[in-house]
């Protein structure tokens, strides 16, 4: 039986929460402060905590802090009554949650996102995962600056983090391309805007990304088929903005801007830990149509598993997590953040679509409805965005 | 200088003309035989020293001076009578309407030079004087709506401050009301499910015993004793009961805070003054800024008796809140491991009321005592206050209510803020 402890210094949320699992399989904790909650954890094992934000001395921030140090296997949730925008920005920067529900909450997407959110957490502590994860023969050094500048990112001093990308041209190239290919809209043309208008949250996303390019750059036999998957995550992740702008008119979740460009880095640490194995890795062929058929076939089930062991290993947040982890199968039930998972699918196979003229690309067919766009009005609007953009 | 002389004699006339002709502080002559165009050319031209004859037909001269004297536009014309009689009375008598002088017929040269540049002068100082009231007149106008203006801006920054003030507190009030709307929606959710349970029992019960004209079966009445307790329904009757009495409680604070807020809101620009019960302003100050204080501070708040005080009640919310948030502002800023204290005193002394609300802060350095009314001193970081709360409590305690506001610190032990106001 999952045990989760909820906590938060009002009784009758503490009541009414009890109350909303009432007829549920789950063992219910309660504390009124972050100090019963920790020793609560310490003598039950708990598999989830649910905190409020704002709590008398040790609030809610420092509370999951202590638990993500602590206890990583713990899910965490985060419950706030309102939208204090500097602790909230704090628990996204530093993942501290893989969800944020807001007071006052609706019981049935509540349950529903508790019991999700179990069911990945059992799906990526599986016997299938390890055995792929073993299966790499290598897993790459983050290269250069990039832990320093995770560092420096978790110390939320931006000035800092602009000044280490800039003294590194590696990562500051792949900066300029990220925000000339990857962005909708404005296009930043210098490291310092180009940082500033990515955020902080965001950047950790891209500066895993940069560290991955950075290893991938070391073979040049494969280069091409490199060269064309990462224009693939480009310009998916370009597609991706374009939806939450023009169809969604809204922005992405938090810290999750990036979605689309990280949804593939399953496949692209894959195709590099495999390759020097002809069969089953790209060997001569490194065509679009075989780089389709391995996103799609091959490696479908395995490429999204190992990107959403990396996404979590990263720290990243867990809507893009989600993402690589379901970006072939939009519809899985046990999706939290159906929305962006939908977009990033859509963005992904469309970007294919621009790329290539292959049958195997598959868009799920509900996926359109569920976002209320019309597939007419949205591939018209995309081949035009695309001609003005010249792609 | 222009002169208008007006004589019905046509010798006078240009006598008169070819004497003043010589004189350089005169620029027009302006000659009339007929009084009553006199009118006329005055709005025409502009006219600075009138000469006219006593003696003449239609309208004599007295009557002209008398014309001009009541008529405002031209009453401060310097008008010089020409006369040829010796007579006392009508001399008297122009003065009195307001003659500056008399020339007399005929003309001597030299008595009409030495009278007209004294009536030049006259007219020239008046003009002088006319123009400096103008600039002074202006001058005030300007001071006027420059006055209008300030008290205009000072309007707006009170209240403006006062916005930031309850933009500050928005968050947290949003906070306050976000806690027990949480509950009581989701309790509400769950006793949608009850009901669906107590409404599967009932339906059971009508069939089995309501719709059937015979006595009831034991088989029926094992089978409803075995639903009702199958639903737990006796837990469900005692969660619904607990259900009421959680969202009847919700309920009350949010209405608390939302009409403790809207009384707040109001701008009252009129300074309206009214009894109030200092008990109510107090407890209305603190459930607002409940949720600043409550994560940092406990408030004790000590009133032995209500006291019933005369005061505009929204501007005296005002300082109390602005006070309470300053208070717990300081607590916070000492990122302490035990909540911190802010107690508020107020007791009814001979003549005064007397209020004091402390903390047990960091308190305020002695070189700060002195300046913190004054308008935006703050010591709060960029964007985080206007340096403006202190120094408008103060406005409102000692010039819209009489009163004395004064703060005490002991840096390291806190800061005390003391309002004594007139008793009713």
């Amino acid at each position: 039986m999952k045990k989760i402890l909820i906590v938060d210094d009002e009784i009758q949320i503490l009541k009414s929460l009890t109350r909303m699992f009432m007829d549920t399989d789950y063992r219910i904790y309660t504390a009124q402060n972050s100090n019963d909650a920790l020793s609560i954890i310490e003598s039950e094992g708990i598999d989830m905590i649910i905190s409020d934000m704002r709590m008398p001395l040790v609030d809610g921030y420092r509370l999951l802090n202590i638990v993500k140090e602590k206890y990583p296997k713990i899910i965490r949730i985060l419950l706030s009554g309102y939208t204090e925008e500097k602790p909230m920005y704090r628990a996204l920067l530093h993942n501290l949650a893989k969800l944020y529900i807001f007071k006052p909450w609706n019981n049935n997407d509540f349950l529903m996102n508790v019991k999700k959110l179990f069911e990945n957490d059992d799906q990526m502590n599986s016997r299938d995962l390890v055995d792929i994860i073993e299966d790499l023969d290598q897993i790459y050094d983050s290269p250069g600056n990039c832990n320093e500048i995770i560092a420096r990112l978790k110390e939320e001093n931006l000035d800092e983090v602009i000044k280490l990308i800039e003294i590194d041209p590696a990562i500051s190239e792949c900066l300029l391309e990220v925000s000339q290919t990857a962005i909708y809209g404005v296009m930043p043309n210098t490291i310092r805007q180009a940082a500033q208008y990515i955020g902080l949250p965001n950047l950790k996303s891209f500066i895993y990304w940069a560290s991955l390019k950075g290893c991938l750059r070391s073979d040049k036999a494969e280069g091409n088929a490199f060269d064309t998957l990462q224009t693939h995550s480009y310009l998916t992740s370009r597609i991706f903005l374009f939806i939450y702008e023009a169809f969604l008119h809204k922005q992405p979740p938090e810290a999750s801007m990036f979605a689309g460009l990280m949804h593939n880095v399953g496949l692209l640490i894959q195709l590099n830990s495999l390759r020097k194995n002809a069969d089953i890795g790209l060997g001569a062929d490194s065509s679009i149509d075989k780089l389709i058929r391995l996103d799609h076939e091959e490696y479908q089930h395995s490429q999204q598993m190992v990107g959403a062991h990396f996404i979590d290993i990263w720290d990243l947040p867990f809507s893009i997590y989600e993402a690589t982890l379901y970006h072939h199968r939009p519809t899985d039930e046990n999706i939290v953040h159906n929305e962006l998972v939908s977009v990033v699918h859509i963005a992904q196979a469309y970007a294919w679509r621009v790329l290539s003229t292959s049958d195997r690309i598959r868009v799920e067919p509900d996926v359109f409805a569920g976002l209320s766009i019309s597939v007419e009005d949205f591939e018209k609007r995309l081949a035009r965005y695309m001609k003005q953009q010249k792609i | 200088m222009n002169i208008l002389v007006v004589d019905d004699s046509h010798f006078n006339l240009s006598l008169a003309k070819r004497n003043l002709e010589d004189m350089p502080e005169i620029s027009q002559i302006l000659l009339c035989d007929d009084p009553r165009q006199v009118m006329a050319i005055l709005d025409e031209y502009d006219v600075d020293i009138l000469i006219t004859d006593l003696m003449m037909p239609a309208l004599t001269g007295l009557d002209l001076l008398k014309l001009l004297r009541s008529n405002k536009k031209y009453d401060d014309i310097p008008i010089i009578i020409f006369n040829t009689i010796d007579d006392m009375d009508t001399y008297k008598e122009c003065f009195e309407h307001g003659a500056f002088d008399y020339i007399n017929k005929p003309i001597n040269t030299v008595e009409l030079h030495a009278r007209l540049k004294v009536a030049i002068e006259a007219k020239k100082s008046l003009n002088n004087l006319k123009a400096l009231l103008e600039v002074t007149k202006r001058q005030n106008e300007e001071l006027k709506e420059i006055n209008a203006q300030l008290s205009e801006a000072k309007f707006n920054l009170v209240q403006s401050e006062k916005m930031a003030a309850i933009g500050q507190l928005a968050a947290g009030v949003a906070h306050e009301i976000n806690n027990p709307m949480g509950y009581i929606s989701s309790n509400f959710e769950v006793l949608q499910k009850h009901f669906a349970k107590i409404n599967e029992f009932l339906t059971l019960y009508k069939e089995k015993l309501l719709s059937c004209n015979l006595p009831p079966s034991v088989d029926s009445v094992n089978e409803l004793n075995q639903k009702y307790g199958s639903l737990n329904l006796d837990f469900i009757l005692e969660d619904i009961n607990d259900i009421f009495t959680e969202t009847k409680g919700g309920l009350e604070r949010i209405s608390d805070i939302v009409n403790s807020l809207r009384i707040y809101a109001r701008t009252d620009k009129d300074d309206e003054k009214g009894y109030h019960s200092l008990q109510e302003l107090l407890h209305q100050a603190i459930l607002i800024t409940n949720n600043e204080v409550k994560y940092v501070a406990k408030i004790d708040l000590l009133l032995p008796k209500d006291i019933i005080i005369f005061c505009n009640r929204n501007q005296l919310s005002q300082v109390f809140i602005n006070l309470i948030v300053n208070a717990a502002q300081a607590i916070k800023s000492q990122n302490r491991s035990s909540l911190g204290k802010i107690m508020i005193k107020a007791v009814q002394e001979e003549n005064n009321i007397r209020i004091e609300i402390a903390d047990d802060g960091p308190g305020i350095p002695e070189e700060n005592l002195t300046k913190i009314f004054e308008p935006f001193f703050t010591t709060k970081e960029v964007g985080q206050g206007t340096g403006l709360g202190l120094s408008i409590a103060y406005d409102i305690i000692v010039n819209k209510h009489g009163g004395k506001i004064t703060a005490e610190s002991t840096p390291g032990k806190g800061a005390s803020f003391i309002l004594v106001l007139p008793a009713v």
